[in-house]
């Protein structure tokens, strides 16, 4: 699945017209979902959405509307999303932490309706020959990113606590392939990537040199986290129809975060492509459940708060975000009551880190 | 006067009218104000980027860039257009070869440039040299061969050394195709610039576009925008007066 | 043998030269950057047998035709109309010439924002790219038909539109035909830089991204010899139509001009 094509030319006049109307309550036929790109240019969805969508449970839940459910599928991930959601093109979607901060501080009219999954992991890799040893080594070099995803504010983030700004290096704004081709071809001296370096590593194309998967406290300090939000409009329309998709979402995430059932999770992230030793691997010690828990806790908000302060702090967006004005938690506190009631995560966590994985299983076990 | 004014206002009236469409286009919210910013945001954006010096700096990389993949492209394309155009042999010779060249598209060079070269700036500046060395070479050798067999008989009758028939003949009628030739090429160099930034680059106008893009910034890409398009009216508005000056017997055509 | 033949074979020993010395030099040494031109060759017919060929030059050339038709369509309109009336020339023209100056590439990342990763934002800009040639030759060529003509036809009592179509039209027809050359070319240049500045679009720069990410050089090789092939093509097909029937007299190239516009 690709672009929507002729829904460009559509997009545009929607778009125009969406924002220009004020009562626009016509039924509507579809929901349009974004999601995030892979790099294996896969339409298919991971973790929670990945669950939903093999289980085909929001087209069923809206197919008693005759309302069909759209997934599109973004290469450009993040950065790409927000220009869906800026045009009306998005509906409702699921992303990383710095494209939704940047989209809400950017402007854009969108409520943060369920928090993402915690703890996305970043790999610094350089190429196998180099002889980098510290992150400290790479000041002044040339580093790779795809500027405005999780990854860019994990980066930000990481060298800011070795002393260090974004401006310390030389960066290069490049998606995941070129960056490995870069890395390959000695163009540059470090890519910030996804966790298919770990395989990539193993095969010799590349060294790791950082990476989050060993979740200390400075890895889960600095991890990414992710935003699934509804466009402004949209909700403000169809109300119901965003109740009943936190529903469904809410009754995924109760159908597979099970501590027990890591086996079935891991297989679940494999469905793009990855491998099951590297989601192992990328999952390293953590805990599926405090990860992914969709519930609006003092763990989640304080990521979020500090996600929001990093970014201002470096200078990634010019005005500060009002949670109370962007989070919209009526929609999945409902969703907790009617379909997770029970259920020990939908009490929420306490701040980050501090969880204790064995008390999770414990708890989680039916 | 009445004509003056018709020459400066009736343009500028049009210019006006535009701008006076993009701001109602963003009072009413035609289109969503992330998308199409307001003037008034996007000459703040400017402002502040001259205060913070960063607009210098992405400039001064691109411009940088430019002057060298500039000067080699032209060079190149003075020189070896001259050779063809003087002598019959050398065309023959290597024209088809120089032929089969340009019909490539001058932007399909740029992978090759960055495999080859990789994303700094030599890659750049190698891309910039291809994209000007043709309008050079193609302007000059035309008007070295253009150059009327009369005028180099005269010389001969002067008896003109052929380094002097060269430098006082051949070079001043050459000329006007020379300047033309590298008037075309610093507006395809510019494009050659923006474009390599865009595929890859650290700094330059055209990474801050992309830079700007991926954070959402839509202020920084219009700017972005109107600064390349305001440095393409520029450089283009210099040679034409730079012709004016050196062949004023050549009035441009609009 | 005559004296052209001679100068055709004396023309082809560069490139023949060019191509020994290559295959010398891979059969030595090859490497990841310097591929045999076998291996060009190889991976070229191996696109085309996976059918993968045939699928990018659909898709590019449906965007180059898209664009085209509507970027000379608007660039003959607008050079005719601005040919004729003096007023729409004094407002239009000066602007439509300080536009042209504005690099299209620096268009890119506005319509990819705004009109979304289709395939619109890459037909708006070939159509942009084969817009401004027709338009400066059009314009020109309308420009430079002798008054004298014109009043022969209002002597003749010829309508406004019939003047247009007998005096004018042909009249300009030089120009309007280096404008068409010229838009072809520009516009097949324009729609390699939209395909290789925006990302994964199934067209024919593909093959040059892709070698480019992979560090293939045979592909990058491979993309560049097809697209310039296809370049020559559509030039030579440009120069071709206008040698058809009476279009061949008519449109004999008094002017000439490197001027792309």
């Amino acid at each position: 699945m690709t672009f929507p094509t002729t829904r460009s030319v559509l997009t545009v006049v929607v778009g125009a017209l969406a924002t220009a109307s004020t009562a626009g309550d016509a039924p509507t036929k579809e929901i349009r979902l974004g999601v995030v790109g892979n790099p294996f240019d896969k339409p298919v969805a991971t973790g929670i959405l990945g669950y939903a969508q093999e289980h085909r449970l929001f087209e069923t839940e809206f197919a008693k509307d005759g309302i069909a459910v759209e997934w599109d599928f973004y290469k450009g991930t993040g950065p790409a999303i927000n220009e869906g959601l800026a045009n009306g093109g998005i509906d409702i979607t699921s992303y990383g932490d710095l494209p939704g901060i940047l989209g809400r501080s950017g402007g854009i009219d969108t409520r943060l309706i369920v928090p993402g999954s915690v703890g996305q992991n970043i790999y610094v890799a350089v190429p196998p020959n180099s002889t980098v040893k510290s992150l400290l080594e790479l000041k002044g070099k040339r580093i790779g990113y795809l500027k405005g995803t999780y990854l860019h504010l994990s980066w930000v983030r990481l060298v800011r606590g070795l002393g260090l700004s974004e401006q310390d290096f030389k960066v290069f704004n490049l998606s995941q392939t070129e960056g490995v081709a870069a890395l390959q071809g000695g163009q540059i001296d470090a890519y910030v990537g996804v966790n298919t370096f770990l395989e990539l590593a193993d095969r010799g194309g590349a060294r790791i040199l950082y990476a989050t998967n060993t979740r200390d406290a400075k890895a889960r300090e600095i991890e990414g986290f992710g935003v699934v939000v509804a466009s402004g409009r949209f909700l403000r329309e169809h109300p119901d129809l965003v109740q009943r998709w936190v529903n469904v979402y809410v009754r995924a995430a109760a159908a597979t975060l099970d501590e027990n059932r890591r086996d079935e999770w891991i297989k679940l992230g494999t469905r793009p492509g990855y491998t099951e030793e590297q989601i192992r691997r990328d999952l390293g010690d953590g805990s599926i459940v405090e990860m992914n828990a969709p519930v609006f806790d003092e763990r989640y908000f304080s990521k979020l708060r500090e996600g929001i302060k990093a970014s201002l702090d470096a200078g990634l967006i010019r005005r500060d975000i009002d949670l109370s004005q962007w989070v919209d938690r009526s929609f999945l506190d409902k969703a907790l009551r009617t379909e997770a009631s029970g259920l020990p995560w939908a009490k929420g966590f306490p701040v980050a880190g501090k969880s204790d994985r064995k008390a999770i299983v414990a708890g989680a076990r039916p | 006067m009445k004509r003056f004014a018709w020459i400066i206002l009736a343009p500028l009236s049009v210019q006006l009218l535009v701008l006076l469409a993009w701001f109602l286009l963003c009072r009413y919210e035609v289109f969503p104000p992330t998308l199409l910013v307001p003037p008034a945001l996007v000459w703040r954006t400017i402002v502040d980027l001259w205060n913070s010096g960063d607009l210098q700096t992405h400039m001064g990389w691109s411009l940088r860039r430019v002057a060298l993949g500039y000067g080699i492209g032209v060079s190149a394309g003075v020189a070896v257009g001259a050779a063809l155009g003087s002598s019959r042999r050398l065309e023959t010779w290597f024209g088809p070869t120089l032929d089969l060249f340009k019909q490539v598209p001058v932007f399909a060079w740029a992978p090759m440039m960055i495999v080859l070269l990789g994303i700094e700036e030599a890659s750049k500046v190698a891309f910039i040299a291809v994209a000007c060395f043709y309008p050079v070479l193609l302007n000059t050798s035309q008007g070295v061969k253009g150059v009327q067999a009369k005028l180099l008989e005269v010389g001969e009758v002067f008896g003109l050394s052929p380094r002097h028939s060269f430098l006082r003949i051949v070079v001043p009628s050459a000329l006007p195709a020379v300047l033309a030739g590298m008037r075309q090429s610093i507006a395809l160099a510019w494009m050659a610039v923006v474009s390599a930034e865009l595929m890859g680059a650290d700094s330059g106008i055209g990474f801050f576009m992309t830079y700007s893009r991926q954070l959402f910034q839509m202020d920084g890409v219009i700017a972005g925008f109107l600064l390349v398009g305001a440095v393409g009216i520029a450089t283009n508005a210099l040679f034409g007066g730079l012709q004016n000056w050196l062949l004023p017997w050549i009035r441009e055509v609009a | 043998m005559n004296a052209k033949s001679i100068s055709a074979l004396e023309g082809m020993v560069a490139p023949v030269l060019l191509v020994a010395v290559w295959v010398g030099w891979t059969s030595r040494h090859e490497s990841l950057l310097c591929p045999s031109p076998a291996k060009s060759v190889a991976a070229t017919v191996g696109l085309w047998r996976s059918h993968a060929l045939q699928g990018y030059l659909a898709t590019s050339l449906r965007r180059y035709a898209l664009g085209l038709a509507v970027g000379t369509s608007l660039g003959f309109g607008a050079g005719s109309l601005l040919g004729s009336s003096r007023i729409l020339e004094r407002f239009f023209l000066p602007n439509l010439h300080m536009f042209r100056q504005v690099p299209l590439v620096g268009w890119i990342p506005l319509l990819i924002i705004w009109c979304g990763q289709g395939d619109l934002s890459r037909v708006v800009l070939i159509a942009m790219g084969s817009f401004f040639p027709i338009l400066v030759n059009t314009h020109a060529g309308f420009r430079q038909v002798p008054e004298s003509y014109l009043e022969l036809g209002e002597v003749f009592g010829l309508s406004g539109w019939e003047k247009f179509r007998r005096i004018s039209l042909p009249a300009a027809l030089p120009w309007i035909r280096t404008g068409t050359i010229l838009s072809l070319t520009f516009g097949w240049t324009m729609l390699v830089a939209s395909e290789l500045l925006t990302q994964a679009n199934g067209g024919l720069s593909d093959i040059l991204d892709v070698g480019r990410e992979r560090f293939r050089m045979e592909l990058v090789n491979a993309g560049i010899v097809i697209l310039g092939l296809l370049g020559f093509v559509f030039n030579l097909a440009a120069t071709r139509i206008w040698s058809v029937g009476s279009l061949r007299w008519r449109s004999r190239n008094f002017h000439q001009s490197n001027e792309a516009g």
